[in-house]
């Protein structure tokens, strides 16, 4: 079954048609065979009959010449003479007649059946003539001549039997049975006569003949009853109306004489032989009939046959070509229309879809290649669709991920990613080599990667560092503040040598909805910068270190500093002396005897005010400190040893620097003036930038000095006490806040100036200028009022002058807190006792929103004007 | 901590280390490290034997690996098996010292250190040149009950 | 939010106090050493408590410990001196849920509780 479900669908065709045609072909074949053999049949039949007519005219005739014969013998040939000459010659021609019937007609199928009896027939007909002769010499009696010419009528009747007696058509047949017992009754008649014709010649009947006479009636009317019972009721009325009449009559009543046997001399032989034979003649009559009737309908079936054999194989031929052609129509165009949707289907399954299924036919294979059509446009519309999300991200991944590609090739950073494993993303930024000397990066656990470059405390702080990073609970912020390898050092190797490098390393968490999936790590080689920044600090630390150090040896009594060092050195050298001379292993001791050492020098050091000093020896204590909670070795000391040099350095450099102001000393006896100037102006500078950034105010400083003017030294700490005062009050009040001085047309940068000048020999001018908003009058005088420096009433009499005077009134400043900046609340109060104190006098200017000005006038004796031009310095 | 520092620590660690590593690795005795100290140059004083190393690079200085001829010989017992060395088998140890210190200190140190091949010298040199501007660290290391020393000078 | 500061620095936890008026914050308390802060914990049972590292008696870690065992819910803002990073990450380990640098202004204080505080809603919105 399954192999039939399995066949192509023209296999199929064929399996269904082919076992159709040929039942079909066959059933044709036996139908024409058929209407064949009804033709050939009754064309045979026809011709048989017309054979077996022409055999019982010759019967007819041996009947005849049998019955003269019999009468020319009885009557020794005395009678019958000419009678039998003359039936010779009919008999003759009959025969004749009958030769030649089967020489003109086509009778090759009858010959093909039934040779054996005709050429019996012929041998018969052939031995007629020995018979003649001998019937002429006499030598034959009568009985023999009946004998001869009845087995020659038998053979020819049983021919004509033969002949005919073989039709399908089961009426011919019937009737052709008729005529053969009409035929044989016919022959007894006969015989009958030549019986009765005997006797009648001989006027006596022997008993031998009279039975022979009697079989031969009654045969002749069983056989008559036999063709009437069977015989169609044409060739029945055709018996009966011939069959009367005289002559019948007579033979009957001759018959009846016969029977009687006493009145046989009666009767004229040829009475006897008219009478019967004018009833043969009848019979022959009848019998002309039928074989004609059967002649006719044998004709008729004849010609019926051979139209219908002809009309049906026309017919068929018609209808089998039209059925051919419709089938072959059919199947070719359904196995057609069947291939292209295989085609199609097989173009489609390859993937092009550039064209439609064109089937015009309106069966479901039309309906079925229309719906393929709206289902392959179907596929074309998400195949566009798909074929434009697949560009899209083709551009993505051409545009985007190629660039992103490119900027990982040349970005100057190290970047990766790092899974929850803390594995190295394959993909990383080409300067991860570079930066870490390593090849290998991707898929390493970033913690092994970086165990031999970092040391072993850092890296179990990565390790802590990165579990939290990936905790998500906890805060980025809060964990990348501990990120311990956020600025770190490193030895990598590159082309073999090995290079420190100062690596700045973050990381970001890349999130996917609630989880961090990823935690991106950039890395940023910051040797260089690092190194340099290195450099600026430790340039930067030493000059301050040095500031620092003149500082303090300007504070302090030379003599006092030269011995401090000079013993501080004495006393660090003695604790290395210590430790060389130490064999006993008491590493606690040493350490207490250090400790002690130099907890005394820090104190000696605080006692004279020496800071820089104090604070070193404060670090060596630290370090000391630190190696006491635990235990020690001898390689601890080396920490404290680094620390001791250190120190012992600040002692040789603070010597040298003493050595120096010395020589300034030497040099210029008043030169401390000049020194101390530089540092007061440097202080003023200084005070205005640190209050300035406190205020959030962006301020600058001028100082003006054109005639190289020197401050009395007795007078700097007051004059430096007065101006800090001025720079609070100027940054705090006067200078406006960044925008303010923007709107009001302004530099945005505050300024303050500072300028001496000399109005005349013996006095010292000092200019104090802010640009800021000036003074409020009105301000003040309500500040006064609130304060109880005033009544109202005082305040609208008070001249603009004396209401400036007010802000240097006690109690007047307004503020409540004690802080850095503004003071505890003294304010412009405690700038007018300190220029009181040194006998000056003070002017106080202003421009409303322009400007506030104090014009400071000192008294001075003796020489203000420096010699050279050293405080180029104080000009920033 | 202050990088300077540090780098101080480091360099000295490196090169302690590595003399000990040295003679635990050859002879399994530790040795022990006593109190380290500072010298002037001018007092310095050498043992028997000295490997001299040189640093050059950001910091400049030298490294002297120095002990007497009774530790060598006492070295060479151990390590090779011959009792009565000469002095040139005593100046091959010195040296071998020195090689191997400093080369373990080369694998560690990057390019900004520079690490110079080991000379090796009997007794004191008459002048030793060493910058007025370097400390001279003395870290006596016993071992065996011998001593050694291991004196860092660096800028 | 009720808060418990502990420093041994009385000045530190003045700085706090001042600078942490604008929040919805009520300080429950001031501890200058370990023990004192266990117990005020135990007592009060503190939402925000900021902790110093190096502390007399108990330090900050071991105290870390104490109080994560009596009230795991809280939460510890490490403030500290100590610039060594992997002792603050322990301190992550142990439960601490921020970190501040010494010296601290007001800035940096704001933001750390922001911080603090927000981490919380976030969590609540996340769950």
């Amino acid at each position: 079954m399954r192999i039939l479900y399995d066949l192509p669908i023209r296999i199929k065709f064929a399996v269904v048609l082919v076992p159709l045609i040929v039942i079909i072909i066959c059933f044709d074949y036996l139908q024409i065979k058929h209407n064949y053999l009804d033709y050939s049949d009754s064309q045979r039949l026809n011709q048989t009959l017309q054979l077996g007519v022409e055999i019982n005219h010759a019967v007819h005739e041996l009947q005849k010449e049998r019955s003269i014969s019999i009468g020319f013998v009885s009557n020794d040939g005395y009678s019958f003479v000419e009678e039998m000459e003359h039936q010779r010659q009919v008999t003759d021609s009959t025969i004749r007649a009958f030769y030649k019937e089967l020489e003109s007609s086509d009778l090759d199928g009858v010959f093909s059946i039934h040779m054996d009896d005709i050429e019996l027939l012929k041998s018969q007909f052939q031995s007629i003539k020995s018979i003649r002769n001998r019937v002429d010499q006499l030598a034959l009696d009568p009985l023999q001549i009946l004998e001869y010419y009845s087995d020659i009528n038998d053979v020819a009747l049983n021919t004509v039997d033969m002949l005919i007696n073989e039709t399908r058509d089961k009426d011919i047949a019937q009737q052709v049975h008729a005529l053969i017992y009409f035929l044989k009754s016919k022959e007894r008649a006969s015989i009958e006569r030549a019986i009765g014709t005997q006797a009648f010649s001989h006027e006596v009947i022997d008993d031998e003949l009279y039975s022979s006479f009697a079989a031969l009636v009654a045969e002749q009317d069983a056989y008559l009853d036999a063709f009437l019972v069977i015989a169609d009721q044409e060739s029945f009325n055709v018996y009966s109306r011939l069959m009367s009449g005289h002559d019948v009559g007579e033979v009957e009543r001759l018959r009846e004489v016969v029977h009687d046997r006493n009145e046989m001399g009666e009767v004229d032989p040829a009475y006897w032989y008219d009478m019967t034979t004018s009833k043969i003649n009848l019979l022959k009559q009848v019998e002309d009939h039928i074989s004609d009737r059967l002649l006719s309908h044998t004709e008729y079936l004849y010609v019926t046959a051979f139209r219908k054999f002809w009309t049906f194989i026309v017919l068929d031929i018609i209808i089998g070509v039209i059925a051919v052609w419709l089938m072959s129509i059919i199947v070719t165009n359904l196995l057609a229309n069947v291939k292209i949707l295989e085609n199609f289907t097989l173009r489609i399954s390859k993937g092009d879809l550039s064209k439609k299924v064109n089937i015009p036919t309106k069966d479901e294979i039309g309906q079925y290649a229309k719906t393929f059509n709206v289902m392959v446009d179907e596929i074309v519309k998400s195949h566009n669709i798909l074929r434009k999300e697949r560009d899209k991200a083709k551009f993505l991944y051409n545009n985007i991920y190629r660039v992103s590609l490119v900027v990982f090739q040349n970005i100057h950073q190290g970047i990766f990613l790092l899974d929850r494993n803390f594995k190295m993303s394959k993909l990383y930024s080409k300067s991860m080599e570079k930066i870490f000397g390593e090849q290998k990066i991707a898929g390493e656990n970033f913690a092994n990667f970086m165990r031999p470059l970092i040391i072993p405390r850092d890296l179990e702080a990565l390790e802590m560092f990165m579990r939290h990073l990936f905790n998500e609970d906890m805060d980025e912020d809060v964990v990348n503040q501990l990120n311990p390898i956020e600025q770190v050092k490193i030895y990598s190797e590159n082309d073999g040598v090995v290079t420190t490098k100062y690596i700045r390393v973050n990381f970001t968490r890349i999130w996917r909805r609630d989880r961090i999936t990823n935690i991106m790590v950039t890395v940023s080689d910051e040797t260089e910068s690092v190194l340099l920044q290195k450099h600026l600090e430790e340039a930067e630390k030493k000059k301050k270190q040095e500031t620092e150090q003149v500082l303090s040896i300007l504070k302090i009594d030379p003599s006092l500093i030269r011995g401090f060092l000079y013993n501080a050195k004495r006393t660090l050298r003695s604790i290395s002396e210590k430790y060389e001379s130490s064999k006993d292993g008491d590493l606690r001791g040493l350490l207490d005897f250090t400790f002690e050492t130099i907890h005394n020098l820090k104190g000696n050091a605080v006692v004279i005010g020496l800071d820089i000093m104090s604070q070193k020896f404060h670090e060596v204590e630290d370090a000391i400190e630190e190696l006491k909670t635990k235990e020690i070795t001898g390689k601890d000391f080396l920490t404290i040893l680094y620390e001791i040099d250190d120190a012992d350095k600040i002692i040789d450099e603070m010597s040298s620097m003493l050595r120096k102001v010395a020589d300034i000393y030497r040099k210029y006896p008043s030169g401390g003036h000049v020194v101390s100037n530089i540092m007061l102006i440097d202080t003023l500078e200084r005070s205005v930038k640190v209050i300035g950034e406190k205020m959030d105010k962006q301020v600058d400083f001028f100082f003006k000095n054109e005639g190289n003017l020197v401050l009395p030294n007795e007078h700097i700490d007051v004059f430096r006490d007065v101006m800090i005062q001025l720079i609070r009050n100027s940054i705090k009040h006067g200078i406006e806040p960044k925008d303010q001085r923007v709107a009001a047309g302004k530099l945005a940068r505050g300024g303050i100036t500072i300028e001496l000048d000399q109005p005349a020999e013996g006095q010292l001018r000092v200019i104090y200028k802010d640009d800021g908003r000036g003074l409020d009058i009105e301000k003040i005088k309500d500040r006064a009022i609130m304060n109880n420096l005033l009544t109202e009433y005082d305040a609208e009499n008070l001249t603009d002058e004396d209401a400036v005077g007010l802000i240097y009134e006690k109690g007047f400043s307004t503020s409540q807190e004690v802080d850095e900046i503004a003071g505890r609340g003294q304010g412009m109060n405690l700038v007018k006792n300190l220029i009181e104190s040194i006998k000056g006098t003070f002017k106080t200017e202003f421009e409303s929103g322009k400007y506030f000005r104090l014009i400071i006038e000192l008294p001075v004796s003796g020489n203000i004007q420096d010699q050279e031009e050293t405080n180029e310095v104080a000009n920033s | 901590m202050k990088t300077s520092k540090a780098e101080f620590d480091a360099t000295c660690n490196l090169f302690i280390n590595s003399v000990n590593n040295y003679f635990r690795h050859l002879t399994e005795i530790d040795s022990e490290l006593n109190v380290p100290y500072l010298k002037q140059s001018e007092g310095l004083m050498l043992k028997d034997y000295t490997g001299m190393i040189g640093i050059s690079g950001n910091r400049k200085g030298f490294v002297y690996i120095s002990a007497n001829r009774d530790m060598y010989e006492d070295l060479i017992k151990i390590f090779i098996g011959i009792d009565d060395p000469s002095d040139e088998d005593i100046l091959d140890m010195a040296g071998e010292i020195s090689n191997v210190v400093a080369g373990n200190v080369r694998a560690n140190l990057g390019a900004n250190f520079m690490i110079s091949v080991p000379v090796v010298f009997k007794g004191m040199p008459s002048q030793l040149k060493i910058p007025d501007d370097v400390s001279i660290y003395v870290v006596p290391i016993m071992w065996n009950n011998h001593e050694a020393f291991v004196v860092i000078g660096l800028q | 939010m009720r808060l418990l500061i502990v420093d041994d620095s009385s000045i530190m936890r003045r700085i706090i106090e001042k600078n942490l008026k604008d929040y919805d914050i009520q300080i429950i308390g001031m501890a200058p050493d370990g023990q004192t802060a266990l117990q005020l914990v135990k007592e009060h049972m503190p939402d925000v408590i900021t902790l110093d590292i190096t502390m007399p008696g108990m330090d900050g870690l071991a105290c870390l410990d104490e109080i994560m065992a009596v009230h795991p819910k809280a939460k510890v803002m490490i403030i500290t001196a100590l610039s060594d990073k992997l002792t603050g990450l322990r301190a992550l380990d142990k439960g601490a849920r921020g970190f501040l640098y010494k010296p601290v202004n007001a800035v940096d204080l704001a933001k750390a509780f922001d911080r603090l505080l927000k981490r919380n809603e976030n969590k609540q919105g996340r769950v």
